[in-house]
Protein backbone atom coordinates (compact mmCIF):
# COMPACT_ATOMS: atom_id res chain seq x y z
CA UNK A 1 0.00 0.00 0.00
CA UNK A 2 1.82 3.09 -1.28
CA UNK A 3 -0.57 5.78 -0.14
CA UNK A 4 -3.09 5.80 2.42
CA UNK A 5 -6.03 7.80 2.11
CA UNK A 6 -9.43 8.22 3.95
CA UNK A 7 -11.95 6.54 2.28
CA UNK A 8 -13.89 9.53 1.50
CA UNK A 9 -16.89 9.13 -1.56
CA UNK A 10 -15.15 10.12 -4.46
CA UNK A 11 -17.39 13.37 -5.24
CA UNK A 12 -16.47 14.61 -1.70
CA UNK A 13 -14.30 17.70 -1.88
CA UNK A 14 -11.25 16.03 0.60
CA UNK A 15 -10.32 20.05 0.80
CA UNK A 16 -13.29 21.18 3.12
CA UNK A 17 -13.15 18.41 5.42
CA UNK A 18 -13.20 17.40 8.07
CA UNK A 19 -16.91 19.26 8.41
CA UNK A 20 -18.17 21.92 10.31
CA UNK A 21 -20.94 19.78 11.93
CA UNK A 22 -20.38 19.18 15.74
CA UNK A 23 -18.24 16.01 17.04
CA UNK A 24 -21.10 12.67 16.54
CA UNK A 25 -23.64 14.76 14.33
CA UNK A 26 -25.56 12.26 12.06
CA UNK A 27 -26.04 14.84 8.87
CA UNK A 28 -22.85 13.69 7.81
CA UNK A 29 -23.49 9.81 8.06
CA UNK A 30 -26.31 10.54 6.06
CA UNK A 31 -23.96 12.91 3.63
CA UNK A 32 -21.20 9.87 3.34
CA UNK A 33 -24.29 7.48 2.41
CA UNK A 34 -25.16 9.89 -0.31
CA UNK A 35 -21.93 10.82 -1.65
CA UNK A 36 -21.40 6.38 -1.94
CA UNK A 37 -24.39 7.02 -4.27
CA UNK A 38 -23.86 9.47 -5.95
CA UNK A 39 -20.50 7.73 -6.77
CA UNK A 40 -22.27 3.81 -7.38
CA UNK A 41 -24.84 5.95 -10.08
CA UNK A 42 -22.02 8.12 -11.36
CA UNK A 43 -24.61 10.93 -11.12
CA UNK A 44 -22.28 13.90 -9.78
CA UNK A 45 -21.70 15.39 -13.09
CA UNK A 46 -25.38 16.13 -13.82
CA UNK A 47 -26.59 16.57 -9.87
CA UNK A 48 -27.73 19.32 -8.27
CA UNK A 49 -27.58 19.56 -4.33
CA UNK A 50 -30.01 21.88 -2.89
CA UNK A 51 -29.83 22.50 0.60
CA UNK A 52 -32.24 24.11 2.94
CA UNK A 53 -31.56 26.40 5.82
CA UNK A 54 -30.69 24.74 9.22
CA UNK A 55 -27.66 22.87 9.59
CA UNK A 56 -28.03 21.50 5.60
CA UNK A 57 -26.01 24.12 4.85
CA UNK A 58 -22.83 23.31 6.62
CA UNK A 59 -22.81 20.91 3.80
CA UNK A 60 -21.98 23.69 1.29
CA UNK A 61 -19.01 23.09 -0.43
CA UNK A 62 -18.42 19.68 1.32
CA UNK A 63 -18.88 17.60 -2.17
CA UNK A 64 -17.35 18.60 -6.07
CA UNK A 65 -21.20 18.90 -7.08
CA UNK A 66 -23.27 21.74 -8.09
CA UNK A 67 -24.69 23.11 -4.93
CA UNK A 68 -27.44 25.61 -4.25
CA UNK A 69 -29.12 27.56 -1.05
CA UNK A 70 -32.37 28.78 -0.87
CA UNK A 71 -35.07 29.94 1.92
CA UNK A 72 -35.78 28.09 4.94
CA UNK A 73 -38.72 25.26 3.76
CA UNK A 74 -38.41 26.24 0.03
CA UNK A 75 -35.74 23.65 -0.87
CA UNK A 76 -38.82 21.50 -2.65
CA UNK A 77 -40.24 24.02 -4.99
CA UNK A 78 -36.47 25.16 -5.91
CA UNK A 79 -36.02 21.65 -6.62
CA UNK A 80 -39.12 21.26 -8.85
CA UNK A 81 -38.29 24.33 -10.79
CA UNK A 82 -35.36 22.87 -11.54
CA UNK A 83 -36.69 19.86 -12.63
CA UNK A 84 -39.05 21.38 -14.78
CA UNK A 85 -36.24 23.66 -16.27
CA UNK A 86 -33.59 20.25 -16.94
CA UNK A 87 -35.71 16.84 -16.86
CA UNK A 88 -32.37 15.46 -17.50
CA UNK A 89 -30.61 16.70 -14.10
CA UNK A 90 -30.72 15.29 -10.66
CA UNK A 91 -31.72 17.42 -8.02
CA UNK A 92 -31.61 16.41 -4.99
CA UNK A 93 -33.26 18.39 -2.11
CA UNK A 94 -31.63 17.90 1.37
CA UNK A 95 -33.66 19.38 4.29
CA UNK A 96 -34.25 19.09 8.25
CA UNK A 97 -37.46 18.37 10.16
CA UNK A 98 -38.13 21.75 11.04
CA UNK A 99 -37.94 22.69 7.19
CA UNK A 100 -39.79 19.68 5.24
CA UNK A 101 -42.73 19.47 8.41
CA UNK A 102 -42.62 23.15 9.40
CA UNK A 103 -42.62 26.15 7.62
CA UNK A 104 -41.67 24.52 4.16
CA UNK A 105 -44.71 21.49 4.69
CA UNK A 106 -47.03 23.18 2.41
CA UNK A 107 -44.43 23.00 -0.39
CA UNK A 108 -43.55 19.79 0.42
CA UNK A 109 -47.16 18.59 0.57
CA UNK A 110 -47.80 19.95 -3.12
CA UNK A 111 -44.73 18.54 -4.67
CA UNK A 112 -45.40 15.05 -3.69
CA UNK A 113 -49.29 15.50 -4.47
CA UNK A 114 -47.92 16.73 -7.99
CA UNK A 115 -45.89 13.66 -8.16
CA UNK A 116 -42.66 16.08 -8.92
CA UNK A 117 -39.73 13.70 -10.32
CA UNK A 118 -37.52 15.03 -7.21
CA UNK A 119 -35.47 13.26 -4.46
CA UNK A 120 -36.32 14.86 -0.97
CA UNK A 121 -34.03 13.65 1.81
CA UNK A 122 -35.02 14.50 5.44
CA UNK A 123 -33.08 14.68 8.32
CA UNK A 124 -34.78 14.02 11.61
CA UNK A 125 -33.16 15.21 14.62
CA UNK A 126 -36.62 15.79 16.53
CA UNK A 127 -35.80 19.71 16.48
CA UNK A 128 -34.40 22.94 15.15
CA UNK A 129 -31.05 22.32 15.56
CA UNK A 130 -29.04 25.14 13.91
CA UNK A 131 -31.07 27.52 16.21
CA UNK A 132 -30.60 26.33 19.66
CA UNK A 133 -32.97 23.36 19.99
CA UNK A 134 -36.48 24.66 19.89
CA UNK A 135 -39.47 21.98 19.84
CA UNK A 136 -40.25 21.02 16.12
CA UNK A 137 -42.96 18.99 14.87
CA UNK A 138 -41.30 16.05 15.35
CA UNK A 139 -40.38 16.64 19.18
CA UNK A 140 -41.14 13.22 20.52
CA UNK A 141 -43.99 13.57 23.40
CA UNK A 142 -42.38 14.16 26.51
CA UNK A 143 -38.70 15.07 24.63
CA UNK A 144 -37.03 18.19 26.41
CA UNK A 145 -36.13 21.42 24.03
CA UNK A 146 -35.84 24.57 25.06
CA UNK A 147 -39.12 25.88 24.44
CA UNK A 148 -40.56 22.59 25.73
CA UNK A 149 -38.85 22.40 28.52
CA UNK A 150 -41.08 20.31 30.80
CA UNK A 151 -40.76 17.94 27.84
CA UNK A 152 -43.31 18.38 24.65
CA UNK A 153 -46.97 17.79 25.78
CA UNK A 154 -48.50 15.80 23.08
CA UNK A 155 -51.77 15.96 24.67
CA UNK A 156 -51.89 19.71 23.49
CA UNK A 157 -48.95 19.97 20.98
CA UNK A 158 -50.30 16.89 18.68
CA UNK A 159 -48.31 13.90 17.78
CA UNK A 160 -44.63 13.88 16.70
CA UNK A 161 -45.29 14.41 12.81
CA UNK A 162 -45.03 11.62 10.80
CA UNK A 163 -43.70 12.70 7.43
CA UNK A 164 -43.78 9.99 4.74
CA UNK A 165 -46.42 8.20 6.23
CA UNK A 166 -48.49 11.76 5.90
CA UNK A 167 -47.11 11.45 2.38
CA UNK A 168 -47.99 7.83 1.34
CA UNK A 169 -51.80 8.68 1.61
CA UNK A 170 -51.15 11.97 -0.94
CA UNK A 171 -49.06 10.16 -3.44
CA UNK A 172 -49.98 8.08 -6.64
CA UNK A 173 -48.74 4.26 -6.28
CA UNK A 174 -45.93 5.78 -8.37
CA UNK A 175 -43.90 7.65 -5.23
CA UNK A 176 -41.15 6.25 -3.43
CA UNK A 177 -41.23 6.85 0.69
CA UNK A 178 -38.56 5.64 3.22
CA UNK A 179 -37.28 5.98 6.17
CA UNK A 180 -34.06 4.88 7.17
CA UNK A 181 -31.70 6.05 10.21
CA UNK A 182 -27.69 7.01 11.00
CA UNK A 183 -27.43 3.61 13.17
CA UNK A 184 -28.16 1.18 10.21
CA UNK A 185 -26.26 3.45 7.40
CA UNK A 186 -26.07 0.77 4.99
CA UNK A 187 -29.68 0.45 4.82
CA UNK A 188 -29.94 4.43 5.03
CA UNK A 189 -27.74 4.21 2.24
CA UNK A 190 -29.95 1.39 0.18
CA UNK A 191 -32.91 3.86 0.75
CA UNK A 192 -31.36 6.63 -1.01
CA UNK A 193 -30.25 4.81 -3.89
CA UNK A 194 -33.54 3.29 -4.56
CA UNK A 195 -34.80 6.91 -4.31
CA UNK A 196 -32.26 8.12 -6.60
CA UNK A 197 -32.97 5.56 -8.82
CA UNK A 198 -36.52 6.42 -8.85
CA UNK A 199 -35.46 9.86 -9.77
CA UNK A 200 -33.05 8.70 -12.78
CA UNK A 201 -36.10 6.19 -14.19
CA UNK A 202 -38.04 9.34 -13.99
CA UNK A 203 -40.54 7.02 -11.92
CA UNK A 204 -42.41 9.66 -9.85
CA UNK A 205 -41.61 11.24 -6.47
CA UNK A 206 -38.61 9.77 -4.10
CA UNK A 207 -38.24 10.62 -0.32
CA UNK A 208 -36.23 9.45 2.31
CA UNK A 209 -36.40 10.24 6.15
CA UNK A 210 -33.21 10.21 8.32
CA UNK A 211 -33.28 9.63 11.52
CA UNK A 212 -30.22 11.22 12.78
CA UNK A 213 -27.99 12.28 16.05
CA UNK A 214 -28.28 15.89 17.16
CA UNK A 215 -25.71 15.39 20.39
CA UNK A 216 -25.50 19.60 20.38
CA UNK A 217 -29.08 20.07 21.66
CA UNK A 218 -29.60 16.52 23.23
CA UNK A 219 -26.71 17.14 25.20
CA UNK A 220 -25.93 13.51 24.72
CA UNK A 221 -22.02 11.78 24.51
CA UNK A 222 -22.02 9.15 21.99
CA UNK A 223 -23.99 6.25 24.20
CA UNK A 224 -26.68 8.60 24.70
CA UNK A 225 -27.09 9.81 20.97
CA UNK A 226 -27.55 5.98 20.53
CA UNK A 227 -30.04 5.39 23.16
CA UNK A 228 -31.82 8.82 22.28
CA UNK A 229 -32.04 7.42 18.62
CA UNK A 230 -33.61 3.79 19.36
CA UNK A 231 -36.15 5.66 21.35
CA UNK A 232 -37.30 7.58 18.52
CA UNK A 233 -37.25 4.45 16.64
CA UNK A 234 -39.43 2.89 18.86
CA UNK A 235 -41.71 5.71 17.43
CA UNK A 236 -40.98 6.59 13.90
CA UNK A 237 -40.90 3.40 12.21
CA UNK A 238 -37.68 2.72 9.82
CA UNK A 239 -38.22 0.54 6.56
CA UNK A 240 -39.99 1.63 3.29
CA UNK A 241 -43.50 3.19 3.26
CA UNK A 242 -43.93 2.87 -0.53
CA UNK A 243 -42.19 1.15 -2.46
CA UNK A 244 -43.69 0.56 -5.98
CA UNK A 245 -42.73 -2.59 -7.75
CA UNK A 246 -40.90 -2.31 -11.19
CA UNK A 247 -41.81 -4.27 -13.87
CA UNK A 248 -38.77 -5.94 -15.70
CA UNK A 249 -39.79 -5.32 -19.19
CA UNK B 1 -13.18 19.32 -22.97
CA UNK B 2 -16.05 21.52 -23.78
CA UNK B 3 -16.25 24.42 -25.67
CA UNK B 4 -15.61 27.16 -23.48
CA UNK B 5 -12.29 26.67 -21.47
CA UNK B 6 -11.66 27.68 -17.87
CA UNK B 7 -8.32 28.85 -17.17
CA UNK B 8 -7.06 30.01 -13.81
CA UNK B 9 -3.69 31.29 -13.23
CA UNK B 10 -2.06 32.48 -10.11
CA UNK B 11 0.91 33.73 -8.44
CA UNK B 12 2.85 36.27 -6.81
CA UNK B 13 2.66 40.24 -8.14
CA UNK B 14 5.28 40.55 -10.49
CA UNK B 15 5.74 37.42 -11.46
CA UNK B 16 3.99 37.93 -14.52
CA UNK B 17 0.77 36.09 -13.82
CA UNK B 18 -1.37 38.40 -16.06
CA UNK B 19 1.01 38.76 -19.14
CA UNK B 20 0.60 35.26 -19.75
CA UNK B 21 -2.66 35.36 -19.33
CA UNK B 22 -3.20 38.84 -21.72
CA UNK B 23 -0.90 36.35 -24.51
CA UNK B 24 -3.27 33.54 -24.41
CA UNK B 25 -6.27 36.17 -24.63
CA UNK B 26 -5.08 37.66 -27.48
CA UNK B 27 -4.14 34.63 -29.28
CA UNK B 28 -7.96 33.58 -28.83
CA UNK B 29 -9.02 37.01 -29.96
CA UNK B 30 -6.57 37.16 -33.56
CA UNK B 31 -8.00 33.40 -33.73
CA UNK B 32 -11.35 34.64 -34.28
CA UNK B 33 -12.22 32.89 -30.56
CA UNK B 34 -14.68 34.81 -27.68
CA UNK B 35 -12.33 35.70 -25.32
CA UNK B 36 -12.24 36.62 -21.75
CA UNK B 37 -9.03 37.85 -19.09
CA UNK B 38 -10.64 39.23 -15.18
CA UNK B 39 -7.25 40.11 -13.82
CA UNK B 40 -7.68 40.41 -9.95
CA UNK B 41 -4.63 41.64 -7.61
CA UNK B 42 -4.80 43.49 -4.39
CA UNK B 43 -3.55 47.02 -4.09
CA UNK B 44 0.36 45.82 -3.50
CA UNK B 45 2.10 46.47 -6.93
CA UNK B 46 5.06 43.06 -5.99
CA UNK B 47 4.06 40.42 -3.53
CA UNK B 48 0.52 39.95 -3.43
CA UNK B 49 -1.26 37.26 -5.14
CA UNK B 50 -2.24 37.75 -8.12
CA UNK B 51 -4.92 35.52 -10.40
CA UNK B 52 -6.00 35.82 -13.85
CA UNK B 53 -9.73 34.33 -14.58
CA UNK B 54 -9.73 33.26 -18.15
CA UNK B 55 -11.89 32.17 -20.67
CA UNK B 56 -11.77 31.42 -23.97
CA UNK B 57 -14.65 29.65 -26.16
CA UNK B 58 -15.89 28.55 -29.16
CA UNK B 59 -19.50 29.99 -28.58
CA UNK B 60 -20.24 33.36 -26.58
CA UNK B 61 -19.07 33.47 -23.37
CA UNK B 62 -22.00 33.56 -20.72
CA UNK B 63 -20.96 34.78 -17.84
CA UNK B 64 -17.15 36.43 -16.59
CA UNK B 65 -16.86 34.28 -13.12
CA UNK B 66 -16.79 30.48 -12.76
CA UNK B 67 -16.90 28.38 -9.90
CA UNK B 68 -14.69 25.60 -11.13
CA UNK B 69 -11.36 26.18 -13.61
CA UNK B 70 -10.43 23.91 -16.29
CA UNK B 71 -7.00 24.34 -16.02
CA UNK B 72 -5.44 25.78 -12.76
CA UNK B 73 -1.56 26.70 -12.83
CA UNK B 74 -0.42 27.96 -9.97
CA UNK B 75 2.86 29.49 -9.71
CA UNK B 76 3.72 30.69 -5.88
CA UNK B 77 3.06 28.53 -2.84
CA UNK B 78 1.10 31.84 -1.12
CA UNK B 79 -1.52 32.10 -3.70
CA UNK B 80 -2.67 28.29 -2.87
CA UNK B 81 -5.25 29.07 -0.31
CA UNK B 82 -6.73 31.74 -2.70
CA UNK B 83 -7.05 29.25 -5.59
CA UNK B 84 -8.30 25.65 -4.08
CA UNK B 85 -12.08 26.51 -4.43
CA UNK B 86 -11.59 26.17 -8.04
CA UNK B 87 -10.45 23.10 -8.38
CA UNK B 88 -13.05 20.43 -9.36
CA UNK B 89 -13.09 17.22 -10.33
CA UNK B 90 -11.89 17.75 -13.78
CA UNK B 91 -9.80 20.66 -13.03
CA UNK B 92 -6.09 19.69 -14.72
CA UNK B 93 -3.93 21.56 -12.30
CA UNK B 94 0.18 22.70 -13.44
CA UNK B 95 1.67 23.24 -10.09
CA UNK B 96 5.22 25.19 -11.17
CA UNK B 97 5.78 26.46 -7.64
CA UNK B 98 9.16 24.55 -7.93
CA UNK B 99 10.29 25.25 -11.52
CA UNK B 100 12.86 28.14 -10.15
CA UNK B 101 15.33 25.16 -9.53
CA UNK B 102 14.52 23.52 -12.87
CA UNK B 103 14.96 26.84 -14.57
CA UNK B 104 18.15 27.96 -13.28
CA UNK B 105 19.39 24.38 -13.80
CA UNK B 106 18.84 25.10 -17.96
CA UNK B 107 20.70 28.71 -17.32
CA UNK B 108 17.42 30.58 -17.15
CA UNK B 109 16.22 33.45 -14.90
CA UNK B 110 13.41 32.72 -12.51
CA UNK B 111 11.72 35.91 -14.20
CA UNK B 112 11.04 33.65 -17.77
CA UNK B 113 9.02 30.97 -15.38
CA UNK B 114 5.84 32.30 -16.28
CA UNK B 115 6.73 31.56 -19.73
CA UNK B 116 7.63 28.29 -19.08
CA UNK B 117 3.99 27.66 -17.28
CA UNK B 118 2.34 29.34 -20.96
CA UNK B 119 4.64 26.80 -22.97
CA UNK B 120 3.04 24.21 -20.72
CA UNK B 121 -0.26 25.51 -20.66
CA UNK B 122 0.04 25.19 -24.31
CA UNK B 123 -0.41 21.55 -24.62
CA UNK B 124 -3.41 21.97 -22.82
CA UNK B 125 -5.00 24.62 -25.57
CA UNK B 126 -4.28 22.69 -28.43
CA UNK B 127 -7.98 22.50 -29.30
CA UNK B 128 -8.11 26.11 -29.33
CA UNK B 129 -5.01 27.69 -30.29
CA UNK B 130 -1.77 26.15 -32.09
CA UNK B 131 1.80 26.97 -30.31
CA UNK B 132 2.29 29.29 -33.44
CA UNK B 133 -0.67 31.60 -32.82
CA UNK B 134 0.61 31.98 -29.27
CA UNK B 135 4.39 32.25 -30.14
CA UNK B 136 3.23 35.14 -32.49
CA UNK B 137 1.27 36.50 -29.55
CA UNK B 138 4.76 36.08 -27.29
CA UNK B 139 6.72 37.76 -29.87
CA UNK B 140 4.10 41.58 -29.79
CA UNK B 141 4.30 41.47 -26.74
CA UNK B 142 8.07 40.62 -25.40
CA UNK B 143 10.61 40.64 -28.58
CA UNK B 144 11.33 44.28 -27.27
CA UNK B 145 12.82 42.95 -24.19
CA UNK B 146 16.00 42.21 -23.81
CA UNK B 147 15.60 38.73 -22.43
CA UNK B 148 13.24 37.42 -25.48
CA UNK B 149 15.68 34.80 -25.88
CA UNK B 150 15.77 33.61 -22.68
CA UNK B 151 12.10 33.65 -22.37
CA UNK B 152 11.75 31.22 -25.91
CA UNK B 153 13.45 29.18 -24.31
CA UNK B 154 11.65 29.27 -21.29
CA UNK B 155 8.50 28.70 -23.36
CA UNK B 156 10.39 25.85 -25.60
CA UNK B 157 11.35 24.17 -22.26
CA UNK B 158 7.20 24.41 -20.52
CA UNK B 159 6.11 22.32 -23.72
CA UNK B 160 8.80 19.68 -22.89
CA UNK B 161 7.81 19.42 -18.42
CA UNK B 162 6.42 16.64 -17.26
CA UNK B 163 4.13 15.42 -14.68
CA UNK B 164 7.44 15.48 -12.43
CA UNK B 165 8.49 18.96 -13.30
CA UNK B 166 4.95 20.58 -12.42
CA UNK B 167 3.03 18.27 -10.62
CA UNK B 168 -1.07 17.71 -11.40
CA UNK B 169 -1.99 18.51 -7.37
CA UNK B 170 -0.95 21.05 -5.14
CA UNK B 171 0.07 18.70 -1.90
CA UNK B 172 -2.97 19.70 0.17
CA UNK B 173 -3.53 16.39 0.75
CA UNK B 174 -0.81 15.59 2.67
CA UNK B 175 -1.82 16.21 5.77
CA UNK B 176 -4.11 13.35 5.00
CA UNK B 177 -1.35 11.41 4.20
CA UNK B 178 0.03 11.02 7.99
CA UNK B 179 -2.69 7.76 9.23
CA UNK B 180 -2.08 6.27 12.35
CA UNK B 181 -1.45 2.69 11.36
CA UNK B 182 -1.60 -0.27 12.85
CA UNK B 183 -1.95 -3.59 11.57
CA UNK B 184 -1.62 -7.93 11.87
CA UNK B 185 -1.59 -10.23 9.80
CA UNK B 186 -5.55 -10.24 9.11
CA UNK B 187 -6.14 -6.39 9.72
CA UNK B 188 -4.92 -3.13 8.48
CA UNK B 189 -6.11 -0.58 10.46
CA UNK B 190 -5.47 3.47 9.86
CA UNK B 191 -6.96 6.73 11.64
CA UNK B 192 -6.43 9.96 11.00
CA UNK B 193 -5.97 12.52 13.11
CA UNK B 194 -6.58 15.64 10.93
CA UNK B 195 -10.23 14.02 11.17
CA UNK B 196 -11.11 12.85 14.34
CA UNK B 197 -13.61 14.98 16.29
CA UNK B 198 -13.18 12.60 19.51
CA UNK B 199 -17.18 12.37 19.16
CA UNK B 200 -16.68 8.23 20.39
CA UNK B 201 -19.81 7.03 18.37
CA UNK B 202 -17.09 4.36 16.80
CA UNK B 203 -16.44 3.20 20.25
CA UNK B 204 -19.64 2.74 20.76
CA UNK B 205 -20.79 0.93 18.17
CA UNK B 206 -17.95 -1.77 17.84
CA UNK B 207 -19.60 -5.29 18.52
CA UNK B 208 -15.75 -6.14 19.84
CA UNK B 209 -15.52 -3.52 22.28
CA UNK B 210 -12.14 -3.73 19.98
CA UNK B 211 -11.73 0.02 20.41
CA UNK B 212 -10.79 2.84 23.93
CA UNK B 213 -9.95 6.29 23.62
CA UNK B 214 -5.92 6.41 23.47
CA UNK B 215 -4.03 8.37 26.64
CA UNK B 216 -1.42 9.90 24.14
CA UNK B 217 -2.88 9.99 20.13
CA UNK B 218 -5.62 13.29 19.65
CA UNK B 219 -7.66 14.74 16.80
CA UNK B 220 -8.42 17.72 15.15
CA UNK B 221 -10.20 19.75 17.83
CA UNK B 222 -7.39 18.04 20.68
CA UNK B 223 -9.81 15.34 21.85
CA UNK B 224 -8.34 11.91 22.69
CA UNK B 225 -8.59 9.61 19.32
CA UNK B 226 -9.92 6.05 19.72
CA UNK B 227 -7.56 3.23 19.27
CA UNK B 228 -7.86 -0.36 18.13
CA UNK B 229 -6.96 -3.64 20.00
CA UNK B 230 -6.38 -5.59 16.87
CA UNK B 231 -6.30 -9.18 19.15
CA UNK B 232 -9.99 -8.24 19.50
CA UNK B 233 -11.13 -6.60 16.00
CA UNK B 234 -12.55 -8.77 13.62
CA UNK B 235 -12.27 -6.23 10.76
CA UNK B 236 -16.04 -5.75 9.99
CA UNK B 237 -15.50 -2.04 9.42
CA UNK B 238 -18.73 -0.47 11.29
CA UNK B 239 -16.38 1.59 12.97
CA UNK B 240 -15.11 3.16 9.30
CA UNK B 241 -19.00 3.36 8.36
CA UNK B 242 -20.37 5.11 11.64
CA UNK B 243 -17.87 7.22 11.73
CA UNK B 244 -19.13 10.86 10.33
CA UNK B 245 -15.53 12.54 9.31
CA UNK B 246 -14.09 9.28 7.04
CA UNK B 247 -11.03 9.29 10.68
CA UNK B 248 -10.96 5.33 10.42
CA UNK B 249 -10.46 3.22 7.30
CA UNK B 250 -9.92 -0.62 8.33
CA UNK B 251 -8.99 -3.47 5.53
CA UNK B 252 -9.28 -7.14 5.69
CA UNK B 253 -6.20 -8.71 4.72
CA UNK B 254 -6.70 -11.49 1.96
CA UNK B 255 -6.86 -14.60 3.90
CA UNK B 256 -3.65 -16.86 2.56
CA UNK B 257 -5.64 -20.34 1.31
CA UNK B 258 -3.99 -23.34 2.44
CA UNK B 259 -4.91 -26.65 0.71
C1 LIG C 1 -37.88 32.14 6.90
C2 LIG C 1 -37.01 31.77 8.05
N1 LIG C 1 -37.55 31.53 9.25
C3 LIG C 1 -36.78 31.16 10.28
C4 LIG C 1 -35.42 31.03 10.12
C5 LIG C 1 -34.57 30.64 11.30
N2 LIG C 1 -34.12 29.27 11.21
C6 LIG C 1 -32.89 28.95 10.76
S1 LIG C 1 -32.55 27.30 10.82
C7 LIG C 1 -34.10 26.99 11.48
C8 LIG C 1 -34.56 25.62 11.85
C9 LIG C 1 -33.72 24.49 11.38
O1 LIG C 1 -34.26 23.28 11.82
P1 LIG C 1 -34.31 22.03 10.86
O2 LIG C 1 -34.94 22.39 9.56
O3 LIG C 1 -34.90 20.90 11.61
O4 LIG C 1 -32.76 21.74 10.53
P2 LIG C 1 -31.61 21.24 11.53
O5 LIG C 1 -30.81 22.44 11.88
O6 LIG C 1 -32.27 20.60 12.70
O7 LIG C 1 -30.82 20.23 10.74
C10 LIG C 1 -34.83 28.16 11.63
C11 LIG C 1 -36.18 28.23 12.18
C12 LIG C 1 -34.88 31.29 8.85
N3 LIG C 1 -33.57 31.16 8.60
N4 LIG C 1 -35.68 31.67 7.82
S1 LIG D 1 -26.38 21.40 16.10
FE1 LIG D 1 -26.98 19.24 15.96
S2 LIG D 1 -27.57 18.92 13.80
FE2 LIG D 1 -26.41 20.85 13.92
S3 LIG D 1 -24.30 20.28 13.47
FE3 LIG D 1 -24.51 20.24 15.69
S4 LIG D 1 -25.07 18.12 16.16
FE4 LIG D 1 -25.41 18.40 13.98
S1 LIG E 1 -12.85 8.11 14.64
FE1 LIG E 1 -14.73 9.06 13.87
S2 LIG E 1 -16.38 8.08 15.02
FE2 LIG E 1 -14.46 7.67 16.12
S3 LIG E 1 -14.26 9.29 17.64
FE3 LIG E 1 -13.16 9.98 15.81
S4 LIG E 1 -14.67 11.15 14.65
FE4 LIG E 1 -15.83 9.96 16.14
S1 LIG F 1 -13.52 -3.11 12.30
FE1 LIG F 1 -15.27 -3.80 13.55
S2 LIG F 1 -14.34 -4.97 15.19
FE2 LIG F 1 -12.69 -3.77 14.28
S3 LIG F 1 -12.62 -1.92 15.52
FE3 LIG F 1 -13.96 -1.48 13.78
S4 LIG F 1 -16.00 -1.93 14.52
FE4 LIG F 1 -14.58 -2.88 15.95
MG1 LIG G 1 -33.95 19.40 12.76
Amino acid sequence: MSEVLPSFPKCYKEKSWPSLFCPGCGHPIVLKMLGQVIDELAIAHKSLLALDIGCSLLAWDLFDVDTIQTHHGRTVPLAAGFKLAKPNGIIIAYMGDGGAYAIGLQSLLTSAHRDDKITVIVVNNTLYAMTGGQYAPTTLCDERTTTTPEGRNCQTAGIPFPGPETLSAMTTKNAYLARGSVLQPLVLKSYLKKALQHQIENRGFSFVEALSFCPLNWKTDAAGSIKFLEKMQNYFKVGEIKCPKISKS
Amino acid sequence: MSENLKILIAGEGGQGVQTIAEIIAKAAFVGKLESLHIPNFGVEQRGGVSLAFLQISKSPIPYPKFLKADILAVLASRAVGRVEKYVGRQTKIINAIHLDTLLLERKIQTTSLNIAVLGNLAKFLSQFLSIEALEEQLHVKLADKPNYNENLNAFHLGQLLTEKDAPSHLGYYKRYLKPLVSQNNHIFFARFPYLCKGCGLCIERCPKNALSFSKVDLGVYGTPMPQVDLDKCIGCKICQITCPDCAIKVVKKQKIKKN
